[in-house]
């Protein structure tokens, strides 16, 4: 007999098959024990997650012959015939490949006849939001008055593409993704009664790689069994899944998190040596900072469907990235991902978007006019919320073509901002907070020096206040090519001990906030003197890893 | 008059010999069909008003029925009124009823003809739309009256998730009674509770409120839950500019409910003022606080930009939503 897949093998034939979908089941088993069922159902939900089984079930369980209570015997002559598919009670409609107006006139021609087993004929039209509007209005008028002996079961992966005419229609069931513990613990089930040997991690990359679709993890598990010899590998199960080894992410991470720019371009070229697809090592890489940023603000772990050693290694290294960080890699990721797809080089697109990020703010190129690296916690868009938007427009590089034309402010007028005073007043008030932080500024430092916070003073020595915004935030002004002091001084740790001396030195409550400064600087003069500016993000990046200067 | 002021009528046993039923809630034709055919012990003949001619109607409704009184449906009525006809109906026989139902929006009938139902002593009546409260009343006393106890949250929640469309919340509050089950357990005297967790448990979503989770998690600046939710609506197919566009009214509602607390309307009137339910409005000046106007600001200009980045292709749809639910939560 011809090889049976374990999705087909393992659909549930009774509702305690049935793997979650508790409230959809629960609905079903009360309309049949209560003799409620409706003449109408769209089921809804991603992929995989039971639509059409449910739906084969109930057609079963409505024409049982010998039902115990809910359950269907699955051993009657209307049960068998629907589990071998030949059952004349219960037609399955493929709407994606049925979807004209002349397969809905058959199908409403079929409807008249009374079912020849059991007491309901069942229609399961499945994708039914591939059908025409001609064929919606064809079921239409079928659905608004349906004969007694009809059951229409309307399942779709896209609920919101049919006619609201139809829906209103139809007892409406929404099936949700399983989660990565629900699919671990029925591929457990499975290959215990297959007597195979499996390791946990393996089973954990199948279902986090099978995103809430149980057929999907069948699918990869049936690979896997086939791909291991009966056996079920971590090492094995990213292979088939063609995933970048753990290893491997997490050494990207700690190269980013060092600043370690021949380390990050070591594991790119590694990479794409080994054949993988640019594009979805970018969607690797974007997934495992989602991840890391769903660890730092307090998500459990499980969640992620990450091995034990993962977390424990994901724990560290997200502390080693502030939001920030994330988002700005996020951003140039994103970017790299849309340029990759008319790039010959899709390697340096790559290497190109991971040390943007390590180019000071202005060199690098954001995307629709968005400052890629959110230099100011709190602030998600670089701009400040009083600085008007000319301002930032000048920021971005000059001429690139997707700058957004963003709500123009005119000049003086101020949007409402926090405190309603008017903002001459504010202005007036801010310049005074920023005079009193200047000159307490020398004190400040030596504070930290005494104190011995000699890290904070360190990332902090290059910075001079600049601007104090609505009072609360003080801006610090740091010369071009201290993006790294900048961030570190950002890093919840150092910031708190400036903000908290700070405080007891003026008596206010300042938050602290880092910009590039406008004005020429230390690291201008050198830069100048290699005339460097207006230099590809690129070749900026290969000066910095490699020392070089430009020679003319 | 109201639909639901017709059903009640009906309910307490008033039958007229005519009715005209207007409006696009579908549910009231249907649902007043179902009331009134249970007083007609001749049963329920349906005609359609496409294919019929006022003539034909006349000598239909003329004619005594068999088995007693009957029930004569008119649906699609408005094509017929389109005709041009001076007579309508003069006489019903006695006991019979006409129900006719026309689905456009506005009335159809000429003055001629309300005149004429007036005279008769017939009912005109509009299916439109429930206000907000007028749904929660009508869903509570649906469950009520099968029994249940049904929480003021529940009844809230379940009107602004799945909308003020009778057609669907009729669907959903059977759905609910199914997921619950009978109101009383066998021999029991307890009644069941119907509270707003069984109801965010089995309701389905209005398609325009399913990304209701997902911005009550980033109005609440939840990344955790913002993100879980996210990819559900990936997974369901949610268009990435359609979730924007959520976002940006959800923003809106922010903003203007801030503006309003700083300028120290009262609470109770703010529902009002915002021009949305109270609960909302509740909801809204809660989560407001969590946002300063610089960072509702910054979360305007961000998803403007992601909008105008998706449209024009610069951005993975994707990744454009991480970066977007991870930079909106950072707080």
């Amino acid at each position: 007999m011809s090889y049976v897949a374990l999705y087909r093998v393992w659909r549930p034939q009774k509702w305690e098959d049935v793997v979650n979908q508790k409230p959809v089941v629960r609905i079903l088993q009360n309309a049949l024990s209560e003799g409620k069922v409706s003449h109408a159902y769209l089921f809804s939900g991603p992929r995989g997650t039971g639509k059409t089984t449910i739906a084969r079930l109930l057609a079963k369980a409505v024409n049982c012959e010998n039902p115990d209570g809910i359950e269907p015997c699955n051993r009657c002559r209307s049960c068998t015939a629907i589990l071998e598919g030949n059952s004349v009670d219960v037609m399955e409609i493929d709407a994606a490949s049925n979807r004209g107006i002349d397969e809905i006139r058959a199908l409403r021609e079929g409807v008249r006849y009374l079912p020849v087993l059991g007491k309901y004929k069942v229609y399961i039209i499945d994708e039914v939001h591939m059908l025409t509007q001609e064929a919606f209005n064809a079921l239409l008028k079928t659905l608004e008055e349906p004969p007694e002996h009809v059951i229409f079961i309307l399942a779709t992966t896209a609920p919101h593409k049919i006619p609201v005419t139809i829906t209103s229609r139809c007892q409406r069931l929404d099936f949700r993704r399983l989660s990565i513990q629900d699919i671990e613990m029925h591929l457990e089930k499975i290959l215990s009664s297959q007597g195979a040997t499996w390791e946990k991690g393996a089973l954990r990359i199948i279902a986090r790689a099978a995103r809430g679709s149980m057929r999907d993890a069948l699918s990869i598990l049936d690979l896997c069994i086939t791909y291991g010899d009966g056996n079920v590998l971590e090492k094995d199960a990213r292979e088939v899944l063609g995933e970048t080894p753990e290893e491997l992410m997490g050494r990207l991470f700690r190269a980013m998190s060092q600043r370690d720019l021949k380390g990050i371009m070591d594991i790119t070229r590694e990479v794409t040596e080994s054949g993988k697809d640019a594009t979805e090592f970018c969607e690797e890489i974007s997934a495992f900072a989602r991840d890391l940023l769903f660890l730092r603000s307090g998500g459990k772990g499980q969640d992620l469907g990450r091995t034990i050693e993962e977390l424990e290694d994901m724990t560290v290294l997200a502390k080693s990235f502030s939001p920030g960080m994330l988002i700005a890699l996020l951003e140039a990721i994103s970017r790299a991902v849309t340029r990759i797809k008319s790039s010959d080089n899709p390697r340096l697109v790559l290497d190109v978007a991971l040390m943007g990020l390590f180019l000071d703010s202005e060199s690098r190129p954001g995307f629709a006019g968005i400052q890629p690296f959110p230099l100011v916690e709190g602030v998600q868009v670089g701009e400040s919320a009083t600085r008007p938007d000319s301002s930032r427009r000048e920021e971005s590089p000059a001429g690139h073509d997707n700058a957004v034309p963003l709500p123009k402010t005119e000049p003086g007028e101020k949007k409402p901002l926090e405190s309603p005073p008017d903002t001459a007043s504010l202005r007036e008030s801010d310049e005074d907070i920023l005079e009193e932080v200047k000159k307490a500024w020398p004190k400040l430092l030596e504070e930290l020096l005494k104190k011995r916070k000699v890290q904070a003073r360190a990332y902090l020595l290059p910075a001079s206040p600049s601007r104090v915004e609505n009072r609360t935030t003080l801006i610090l002004a740091y010369p071009k090519g201290y993006v790294p002091h900048m961030e570190q001084i950002m890093v919840p740790a150092n910031r708190s001990v400036v903000e908290n001396y700070l405080a007891k030195i003026t008596g206010r409550s300042l938050k602290l906030g880092v910009e590039v400064s406008q004005l020429s600087s230390r690291g201008d003069g050198e830069q100048g003197g290699n005339g460097d500016d207006g230099l590809h993000p690129l070749v900026k990046a290969a000066i910095t890893i490699l020392d070089g200067k430009i020679v003319t | 008059m109201k639909a639901l002021t017709l059903e009640e009528e009906i309910l307490s046993g008033k039958v007229a010999s005519i009715y005209l039923l207007y409006g696009e809630e579908t549910f009231w034709h249907r649902h007043l069909v179902e009331i009134l055919s249970k007083r007609f012990t001749g049963g329920v003949e349906t005609l359609d008003g496409d294919e019929l001619s006022w003539p034909d109607l006349r000598d239909v409704v003329a004619q005594p029925s068999f088995f007693g009184p009957k029930l004569w449906v008119v649906r699609n009525a408005q094509t017929m009124f389109s005709a041009k006809e001076e007579t309508f109906i003069q006489s019903i026989v006695p006991g019979s009823c006409i129900f006719m139902s026309a689905t456009s929006k506005e009335n159809p009938a000429p003055k001629i003809f309300l005149e004429l139902v007036a005279k008769l002593e017939g009912r005109v009546a509009e299916a439109s739309s429930p206000s907000f409260s007028e749904a929660m009343n009508w869903v509570t006393e649906k469950l009520t009256g099968a029994g249940y106890k049904v929480s003021r949250d529940a009844a809230e929640t379940l009107v602004l998730i799945a909308g003020k469309s009778m057609e669907r919340l009729n669907h959903e509050v059977e759905k609910i009674q199914l997921y619950v089950g009978p109101a009383h357990e066998p021999g029991g005297r307890m009644v069941k509770q119907i509270t707003s967790s069984v109801v965010l448990s089995c309701v389905s979503p209005d398609p325009e409120m399913h990304t209701f989770a997902f911005t009550d998690a980033i109005c609440s600046k939840n990344t955790a839950r913002a993100l879980k939710e996210l990819e559900d609506l990936k997974a369901r197919g949610t268009n990435p500019i359609l979730i924007v566009a959520m976002l940006t009214s959800s923003f809106a509602l922010l903003w203007r409910a801030k503006e309003c607390s700083l300028k120290g309307v009262p609470q109770n009137s703010l529902a009002g003022v915002l021009g949305v339910h109270p609960f909302s409005a509740k909801k809204a000046l809660e989560q407001s606080k969590n946002w300063t106007f610089g960072e509702l600001e910054r979360a305007f200009r961000l998803l403007l930009d992601v909008d105008e980045a998706l449209k024009k292709g610069y951005l993975d749809p994707d990744l454009g939503m991480d970066y977007l639910v991870m930079n909106l939560t950072r707080s």
